[in-house]
This record gives structure tokens, sequence and C-alpha cells, in this order.
């Protein structure tokens, strides 16, 4: 007898389903245990900032990510730099999923998120397996996660596996996703996903348990490189957006990039000469914050009816990075490190301009001829007239 | 001719066709040979060893055959990735070829043989085929000019695993367990590999030990001396526990097989 014969007549249960896809339905009607919005936000508020992660309206964003979690999957979308792979683990947490991450790419296809066959040698004959997809095996381990937390002998404290997939937008996935659409539907009707590579009857279809998410996140700004998304594919996921802190929070932000800066710093190159407090509160560093304050505060925003450029916090901690990189050859006066910030700005921030409209160039120019940053004018102008020329 | 050209000609008959055939070793032993074969579509990669059936020795009745495992190399059967590793016993008389799975019989001794029943190739001549029991110790046998009929019985032999195992010893930690038992003398530990899966049986084989399903995660044979005694070999799995026995206990350790005793 195998397995799957005992767990039918229910004289014994198991945990893993990848040798039987069928037997994972058995817990696959399982829902979300809370619905509390008040609760999980609080608890996502808490774990974000506990992260260090500075968001705009946290209260009203981590609640709407929620709600839409509460009723299905989602994608976060915003512009590069502000956490929403960290916001996007933040989430799962929140709802004590465990997760995983696969990052998009254009070659993405039906194979990589449902599954197909591939070759091998299995029992010694050249023969063709299945090979189940992201999306399949994510959910089977959700079926695993959601069977040991049933079972009160195994004290298991995850109630869900989610699966995160990143620079959602950089796939095809409309196309690669397709076979997906029924069973991500979010209607009434229980169907499962059909595995047309199943090599026995019970792995040709998966049930995708009822706690199982996936939170897709994209990039808003990288529009050379992403694919666009159907209605159908849209109304399978609520798009929720992330953006740049607020102009409030601007002092708040660049104290965490610091320590997220120094932290990276002492992890990766700190002797025992390195402080990280004294990293973060440094005369020289505080005088660049200064001038990276101005920045932001000049560019990052839609003020007076011309577009921001949305600088994420990410982008301002590999500015810190090169400082952190650069204090040790600086003088000791306070404007010291000005000139390392001149090259960071230069070689960190004014490559990723490339996409910026000529209004939010002109804001950016216009900026700069306010500061003492020869080399980060230059990058600029080389950028513009590259833009112009080609070369 | 080898046994194992008379195996490799037994499957000629039959249609398939020899894409490879290896020595592992170099010199006179054939013992073993990597072996492809090919029909059609269907591919089948071996590591076979095979040998002359003959009677069993003294101290047994004489009635049954074996062969004797020699081979080219010190130490276990081998093993390699995409293989098959499978024993043939050539019964010349009856045009009988006899099979069993090398990773059970992995740990025989150099000089030690592997028994089939006479019954088995008294059935194979007159029926085509047979199997002997049991199934974690298994041999089937097929008339030579229809040797492509072994083919499901090795097939099978790459399919996940369910028995018993009596422990020496075993040691649960959350959802690990390491788990010890005779290699020899607890029959179904031999059987197993890694992803197979076992539960924990009493010696009288009347109760389960613990109501777990373990998965093996790794499987490790160890030789254990101890002073004027013959040395055993013992068998380790790495386990997690991949499911559990909710009711009826009993009937559920008796429908794996072996005899409980009282």
């Amino acid at each position: 007898m195998t397995l799957s014969a005992y767990t039918k007549t229910g004289d014994a249960t198991i945990y893993y389903f990848d040798e039987d896809y069928r037997a994972a339905k058995t817990v696959s009607g399982r829902h979300l245990e809370s619905a509390d919005v008040a609760e999980l936000t609080e608890r996502a508020l808490e774990l974000a900032t506990g992260r260090h992660l500075l968001l705009p309206d946290a209260d009203a964003l981590l609640e709407r990510c929620v709600v839409a979690l509460l009723g299905g999957h989602i994608v976060l979308q915003g512009p590069p730099g502000t956490g929403k792979p960290t916001l996007a683990y933040v989430l799962a947490e929140t709802f004590n999923a465990t997760v995983h991450l696969e990052t998009a790419t254009a070659d993405w296809s039906t194979y990589d998120v449902i599954g197909g066959l591939h070759p091998t040698s299995k029992g010694g004959m050249d023969t063709l397996v299945p090979w189940l997809g992201h999306v399949p095996r994510a959910a089977l381990t959700c079926a695993t996660v959601i069977a040991r937390h049933d079972d009160p002998e195994e004290e298991e404290p995850h109630q869900a596996h989610w699966l995160i997939i990143d620079e959602f937008s950089r796939a095809e996935i409309d196309k690669a996703i397709g076979p997906l659409y029924t069973v991500l539907g979010g209607g009434s009707d229980n169907v499962p996903l059909q595995l047309w590579f199943g090599d026995k009857e019970e792995r040709q279809a998966i049930w995708l348990p009822e706690r199982f998410r996936i939170i897709g996140t994209m990039n808003s700004v990288d529009t050379n490189y992403v694919y666009t998304f159907s209605q159908g594919l849209s109304r399978r996921f609520q798009f929720v957006y992330v953006g740049v802190p607020d102009k409030t929070q601007i002092a708040a932000e660049l104290e965490q990039a610091r320590t997220s800066a120094g932290e990276w710093y002492a992890a990766t190159y700190g002797d025992e000469g390195f402080n990280l407090a004294d990293f973060v509160g440094d005369t020289r560093v505080a005088r660049a914050s200064l001038v990276i304050t101005s920045m932001l505060e000049a560019v990052r925003y839609d003020d007076a009816g011309h577009p921001g450029w949305p600088l994420g916090t990410a982008q301002i901690v590999d500015v810190y990075r090169q400082l952190a990189l650069r204090l040790p050859g600086a003088g000791e006066d306070e404007g010291s490190l000005v000139d390392a910030l001149d090259l960071s700005l230069a070689d960190r921030i004014i490559p990723q301009a490339g996409n910026l409209s000529k209004i939010q160039l002109d804001t950016l120019d216009q900026w700069l001829q306010a500061q003492q940053l020869s080399r980060t004018k230059a990058a600029l102008r080389h950028l513009r007239a590259q833009s112009a020329t080609g070369y | 001719m080898s046994a194992i050209d008379d195996v490799l000609a037994a499957f000629g008959q039959v249609g398939w066709r020899v894409t490879k055939q290896e020595r592992v070793c170099k010199g006179r032993s054939p013992n073993p040979t990597r072996v492809d074969l090919a029909r059609g579509q269907r591919r089948l990669s071996l590591l076979a060893y095979a040998w002359k059936l003959v009677l069993e020795g003294k101290g047994r009745s004489g009635r049954n055959y074996r062969v004797e495992v020699t081979r080219c190399h010190e130490g276990d059967l081998l093993m390699e990735a995409g293989r098959v590793t499978v024993g043939f016993g050539v019964d010349a008389d009856r045009q009988v070829l006899a099979v069993f799975d090398g990773w059970t019989k992995r740990a025989t001794g150099k000089s030690s043989s592997v028994h089939i029943r006479r019954v088995t190739l008294d059935k194979a001549a007159a029926e085509g085929y047979a199997e002997e029991d049991p199934r974690w110790d298994g041999r089937a046998a097929v008339r030579t000019a229809e040797a492509d009929r072994l083919l499901d019985w090795i097939a099978t032999q790459s399919q996940t695993r369910l028995t018993f195992v009596q422990p020496l010893d075993y040691t649960i930690t959350g959802e690990k367990a390491i788990i010890t038992a005779d290699l020899w003398d607890a029959a179904p530990a031999a059987w197993l590999r890694r992803r197979d899966k076992l539960v924990l049986a009493s010696k009288s084989l009347t109760t389960l030990l613990d109501t777990s399903f373990w998965e093996v995660q790794d499987v490790e044979v160890r030789v254990i001396t101890k002073t004027g005694r013959n040395p055993r070999r013992s068998v380790t799995f790495n386990c997690r526990r991949f499911g559990r026995v909710r009711q009826n206990q009993a009937d559920f350790l008796k429908s794996l097989g072996g005899t409980p005793t009282t």
C-alpha cells in the first residue's frame, strides 16, 4: 500500500505532498486565521519599524496591504529603492507566514511559473519527469506548513507559506502566469490547477491553499524594461503603491540610511576602530547629510506643478556606503566629506537619472547650480549629452 | 562467455540494444559493468553484477541456489548516480535469469552469497515469471527468452518504499529523528534509501514505538566491532517527520508485512 492509501482512510496524516499533490487538498480549504485588520495593521507597523522601514503614510499603506492580502494577492509597485521586498517580508511575517522570494526575469515562461517536463535519469531510465514551477511548489510548501500548523504535536507557529515574486514586471507575467487565472480568481469556485505534465494521476492537479498568497513587487519607474499587464491579471492582484518617504520624514530617513550604511561597513570591512555610533553622529557625515537633504527636498517631490524624481532610500544608503568607505581618508574639518559626497552622487545617483524627463533634469540641474559639486555637475552634463547624442 | 554477456545476450534477443558495456575495473572481472540498454524511446542504465547460479553449499538444504557475490573491488556493491545497481543470476539449466536489488544487498561481505529459492526458478521456467518475498529482500526470475519482463521489477525498485524498522536505538528531536538499526538482523533496514518512509516498530512487531512516519534524508552504514565477536553492521537513518499514524496502528503495522511475535 502507498501512503496516500492510508491518508484516504484517515489512518494517517502526512505533512509533505511532493509525492501526492492531491493529498494537499485536505488542508487547502483553510482560510487565514485572523481578519482583524486593526490588529494585523498594528503588527505590520511594529515589524516595519523594527526593520527600520520608512513608509509614507505608513498606517494607511499597511492597512491597505493587510486588507488586500485578506482578499487575495497583491503587487507592491513603486520607485526603486523604496523597500518593497522588505515590506513584502514584513507583510508575510504579519500574517505568520513563512516566505521565499523568486526574482522574475524576461525569460520566464509557464515552465518557470507553473512547471513542465525536464529530462533526467530515473531508475536507470532516461526519461522526462515533472518539474514544478515556482507557484505550485510554493503552494505545496504552504500546504505542508498548514498541515503541520494544524497538528498541535508539531508546534509549527506559522499558518502558511507565501511566495514573493520580485521584479514582477520583468517577466512577461501575463503570459507566464496565464494558466493560473482560474485558480487565482478568488471566486467561490474552488478548482485545482491542472498540471498537464504530471506523471501520475496524483500529480496532475494541485489545489492552491486558500491561505496561499503571492506578493509581487515591481518598479513603476523602470518602464523601458517592463511588460504591461492585462486587465485580467490586474483584477487578480491588488496593486498597492509604495512611494518614497514624505518630506517630513527625510531627517529620520537619512539617519536610518546612515545606520544601514554603517552596519554594512562594520560587517564587511569594519575593524575594532570602527564605531557605528561615531559614524552616524560624525559631523562630517552630518554636513554631507545637509547636502543630501537639500537635494531630496529640491528634486524628489512633485512641487510647483513639475513631477519629482522619486529617489528611493536604498539609493541614499548606497551614497552613505561610499561615504563610509571614504571617511578614513577624509580630513578633519566638517566640510571635508563634501568632495567624497560629490563623487558618490556623480557615481551612484546621476547614472540613475537616465529615464528622467527634461523638466526633471532641469530641476536637478537647477539645484546643482547652487552647490559646490563639480563632479556631479559634470556627470549630469555628460548624461544629458549622452541622451542627446548617443555618445 | 561471462554471466554478464549471457544477460546482455538475453536482452538482445528480446529487442534491446546494448549501447554501452563498460567494466568498472580493469582486469578479468566484469563485476560490475556499466550497461546502457535501449529499445525505441526507452533507455535503461544499469550497474550490473552477474554470476552463474550454483547450488547452495554445505550447511544449507542443498536444494536452493545462490550466487557467490564476487566483484572486482573492495567493499560494498557499488551505486552510481543515474544507474540502478542490480545483481543477476544466470541459471543455464532452466534457461532462467534471476535478479535482486543491489542496494538491499550492497553490504554483503566479499565472499558471501545471495540465495535464490529453487521454487522461484522453477516457477519462472514453468510460467515465464516469478517473484520471491519478502518485498524488502525480493527476487524476480524470468525465462531468458522473456528477459524484458524483468524491467518492470527493476523499475519498481526506484519507487518510494514504506516499511517498518525495529531500531537498536533512536533519538527524536523536534521534527528530526536519528534511527539506528542492525543492517542484517532488522531486514527492511537494508532496503531503505533516501526519501523512503519508515515507522518505528517494537521488537515483537506488534506496536509502533512512535506514531510518526519518518522520511529518510540520509543513510549511513557503520561497522561495529566488539572484542571476540564478528563485526556487525549498523545503519543509521537521519530522518524528518513526514506524517503521523492516527488510528488503527496495529492494522497499519500489519499491512506493512513482517511477522509479529508474542
